[in-house]
């Protein structure tokens, strides 16, 4: 258990450090000098001497690698710089949007979940009858399908032609169901296929074979019996989903015009506004670590046998 | 009343590459009121044979054939139907018990559920559950009903199991390999537990083992099955064997000398004319291999071999 | 069930391709020829399936419109899979400290969430179809090798390939003629899902206008040219959005029915 704990600490360092890495790269290889960037204004210029004093000031000058340590020393503070078009706090903005985001992401996650859990179940239940082959079809298809067009479509049909939601715009839960149902669609879909085929697999088992034995009630065989277990690896992709979600973000966000961070990633390409591209990067990454470990412990917390004897290599 | 009777009984397991025929024509009569054992190797349909009897062959086996149960074909019977037996009729002690329990649900969740089928109210339901593992040799059973499965050990999970398959009192209990994996001295309580069933009310047992002393010591009849049929059975098969593979399979045992008969055991893929024991058999005579053998009577046993044909 | 979609879907594909292939054949104009006295036709004779708000030829511009997509997507693919494979067959095969590393790489980039992170780099590197694949492959890599390393080391278990390490063969020839025949059939079908997924992320980076850029005919750049206009003309997104729509289920139909073929369950590859 203790080893288990040091290695799996050391691995989320290691990421934690590449995807820094990879943050500070992006601004690296981005075009343009970022001094002359973040002094350019709209219909100002500024003089090569005034380049030159921000090189300095914002430690251009200096090798790279002592570039990115303080950079990351600046981060650590919650100083990820300037925005270049807006020339405010990039953290302010991220304080800012992310709870928008974060919303509209706990919606998608609680979508992708229930629906999710729940057709998986029944399609693993039903393995091979009409109502699995009815659930894989459904599926299928919203697996495959653009989650722009789906959100456009949504429009057209909600807002446009039944006038019942709105389009666009912050608000309250009714402003989040459209943006939150399009953007979970393809998760869902992915949960309820792992969801069935993590059924079957239980199914396989001789404690479930001993169980249905018993003679005990379908609820009692499937739910109480089969799910605890079937359920573990699922946990493990919802927290993978809640990551990507996060940082999936930003189509939906754009058509909905929700101020969130995503939608402002798209933005700062076209601003080239870097500075807040590397923190978006960075913090949802840094989200995606987050939330998978914490699921590490949840399922440690879930699995007795792990709790109790701390035996992690079942 | 009771018994379970096989009726040219067939289970084939289908894949895409080949199809194992697991039971082949099973004719069979299992009388209630009594403990049966079948033995045999591993792979020789014992255990399909059990499940086929409670309904749980995985999807993939196709079953022909019949088996009633109190006048009834089973077989026939819908699956909602069917699985009114499971239970209420049929107990079963599955095998490798360390697996045949949710690993993240306490026992009491796992002991509770069962009863219930039988006993709705809860405080009556922890009475009986404390009475029964008691009777199972628990010394602590409130204890053991707090504790997950891998808290206890193989000995242990296997009375809880017997404890849950008899808790909803079934007329009949199936146990597969009830002795596997167990050591010398937790084999001998497993002996006792077994003779003990009947004071539980259960009326008629079925024993799957590969454990000949475990069956002689037990059983009041024993099949003893090879490739997929029935070889011999009889009331004192194991003591006086008279199939060429019963003796040679006694012989096998540890206990008797650990004599390994030669040759393989015919693919249960593989379909021929005659015995399927022939390809190993000391006496084997032409006829062997032109002609399927039937069950012929000789003294008290049942004999799947033409040496005890006398021509009826 | 799935034999027949399976096969739909293969016939589907065809059809697809062939009209990328020849869409200057096909096509009744050219895609980018602009009918001004026509504009937002709606379906008429000459133009069956309307014009777009410059006057395009909504049928010509839906012909072209999986062409660049489409060589992008299999292309990011293709080259995210040999890098992919390779480091997962490396990292598998030989273990050690040299696994332990691809590994952390892998986990590094894996963690980074994949359309974020693609934004990121297209945004970064800017617009054009290199850019675009190379922003998808940097993206999308340490997905196979994931996988791949997962089903190396199953492989390397059986005992036919520790007896050939014992008789001495090369390592070259054990990876290449022993492993990887092995691990195709699941190579094949991750290609399969891959490139389905990866159309989706280029059209939702198309739509962005991160991806191929107007006035390119593509399915996603038709979409994002109508967002001012497709709420009284609805018939600007349907069919382009139909169009991405059918060809990704097809691929991934296509996925699973290869899986049936090969007999592999669907958990292993997600």
């Amino acid at each position: 258990m203790k080893e288990y704990i040091i290695e799996k600490v050391k691995s989320i360092f290691i990421v934690l450090v590449g995807i820094s890495l990879l943050s500070f790269l992006l601004g690296v290889v981005s075009p343009g000098d970022p001094a002359e960037l973040s002094l350019s204004k709209y219909g100002y210029s500024p003089t090569p001497q005034e380049i030159e004093a921000r090189r300095v000031e914002m430690g251009l000058d200096k090798p790279i690698h002592i570039q990115y340590i303080n950079w990351v020393k600046n981060i650590l503070k919650g100083d990820f710089g300037k925005s270049f078009s807006t020339k405010e706090n990039v953290t302010d903005m991220i304080i800012r949007k992310a709870p928008v985001t974060f919303k509209l992401a706990m919606y998608s996650i609680v979508i992708t979940s229930v629906f999710g859990i729940s057709l998986g179940v029944i399609a693993g239940i039903n393995k091979n009858k009409p109502i699995d082959n009815l659930i894989k079809l459904i599926t299928n298809i919203l697996f495959s399908l653009p989650t722009f067009w789906l959100a456009l479509l949504f429009i057209l049909i909600f807002s446009e032609k039944l006038g019942i939601l709105p389009t666009s715009g912050d608000g309250g839960f009714k402003y989040m169901i459209m943006p939150a149902v399009s953007l979970s669609l393809i998760t869902m879909s992915t949960t309820a296929m792992v969801m069935r085929s993590s059924m079957i697999q239980e199914f396989g088992k001789q404690y479930y074979t001993f169980a249905k034995a018993k003679g005990i009630s379908k609820y009692d065989l499937y739910i109480k019996n089969v799910l605890p277990n079937a359920i573990l690896p699922v946990l493990t992709i919802l927290g993978n989903f809640f990551g990507s979600i996060l940082g999936g973000s930003a189509v939906v966000e754009t058509i909905f015009a929700l101020s969130g961070i995503g939608s402002y990633a798209v933005e700062s390409v076209f601003s080239k506004d870097f500075p807040y591209l590397q923190a978006y990067v960075l913090l949802t990454g840094l989200a995606f670590v987050l939330v998978t470990s914490l699921v590490d412990i949840l399922i440690i917390i879930i699995n007795p046998k792990i709790r109790l004897k701390g035996d992690i290599y079942e | 009343m009771g018994d379970i009777i096989f009726e040219d009984f067939n289970v084939n397991f289908e894949t895409r590459k080949q199809n194992v025929k697991s039971v082949r024509d099973m004719n069979l009569t299992i009388k209630s009121h009594k403990i049966t054992g079948i033995v045999g190797e591993s792979g020789c349909g014992k255990s399909v044979l059990s499940l086929s009897i409670l309904g749980l062959l995985p999807d993939y086996a196709k079953t022909s054939g019949n088996i009633y149960y109190d006048n009834k074909d089973i077989t026939a019977l819908a699956n909602r139907v069917r699985e009114k037996y499971l239970g209420r009729e049929f107990g079963y002690i599955s095998q490798n018990p360390s697996e045949s329990l949710s690993p993240i649900r306490k026992i009491r969740k796992q002991f509770y559920e069962s009863l219930d089928l039988v006993e709705k109210n809860k405080a009556e339901i922890e009475k009986k559950s404390i009475e029964i593992l008691k009777e199972l040799g628990f010394e602590k059973p409130l204890e053991v009903l707090d504790k997950y499965p891998f808290q206890l050990s193989g000995g242990q999970q296997q009375r809880v199991l017997t404890g849950i398959a008899i808790s909803s009192s079934p007329r009949w209990i199936f146990a597969d390999e009830p002795t596997k994996g167990l050591d010398e001295n937790i084999k001998k309580d497993s002996l006792e537990l077994f003779k003990k069933l009947r004071s539980f009310g259960i009326d008629s047992t079925l024993v799957i083992t590969h454990d000949i002393d475990f069956a002689k010591n037990l059983c009041d009849e024993v099949m003893v099955m090879y490739s997929g049929q029935i070889v011999e059975m009889g009331i004192d098969v194991l003591d006086n064997p008279k199939h060429p593979y019963t003796k040679g399979f006694i012989e096998s045992m540890p206990s008797k000398g650990m004599k390994i008969m030669e040759g393989k055991t015919l693919s249960p893929t593989e379909d021929i004319r005659g015995c399927r024991f022939a390809n190993r058999c000391g006496c084997k005579t032409k006829r062997c291999d032109l002609e399927s053998p039937k069950l012929y009577n000789y003294e008290n046993s049942q004999v799947r071999c033409f040496l005890y044909d006398k021509g009826e | 069930m799935n034999k027949i979609l399976g096969k739909l879907s293969i016939i589907v594909l065809i059809i697809i391709l062939l009209v990328s292939i020849f869409a200057n054949i096909i096509s009744p104009y050219d895609p980018n020829f602009q009918d001004k006295e026509n504009r937002l036709s709606g379906f008429t004779q000459e133009h069956k399936l309307g014009t777009d708000p410059l006057g395009r030829d909504m049928l010509s511009r839906v012909i072209y419109g999986g062409r660049s997509s489409i060589l992008i997507g299999v292309l990011a693919t293709l080259v995210s899979m040999t890098i992919g494979s390779g480091m997962g067959i490396i990292s598998g095969y030989f273990g050690g400290r040299l696994d332990k590393f691809i590994t952390s790489i892998t986990n590094i980039f894996q963690a980074l969430p994949q359309m974020a992170f693609t934004i990121a780099i297209a945004g970064v590197l800017g617009p054009g179809i290199k850019n675009l694949i190379l922003a998808l492959v940097i993206s999308s890599w340490a997905g196979f090798s994931r996988i791949v390393r997962a089903e190396v080391l199953k492989v390397k278990e059986e005992p036919y390939i520790e007896a050939m390490v014992y008789l001495g063969s090369s390592d070259l020839s054990i990876i290449l003629f022993h492993i990887i025949p092995n691990i195709m059939p699941n190579i094949i079908i991750l290609l399969t899902t891959r490139i389905g997924r990866s159309l989706l992320s280029i059209a939702a980076l198309s739509f962005l206008g991160l991806g191929v850029q107007p006035p390119n005919p593509d399915w996603s750049v038709m979409i994002n040219d109508a967002r001012l206009y497709y709420r009284s003309y609805p018939y600007l997104i349907v069919v382009p959005g139909f169009s991405i729509f059918i060809t990704i289920l097809s691929i991934n139909t296509l996925g699973d029915y290869l899986r049936d073929i090969f007999d592999i369950r669907s958990e292993e590859i997600i």
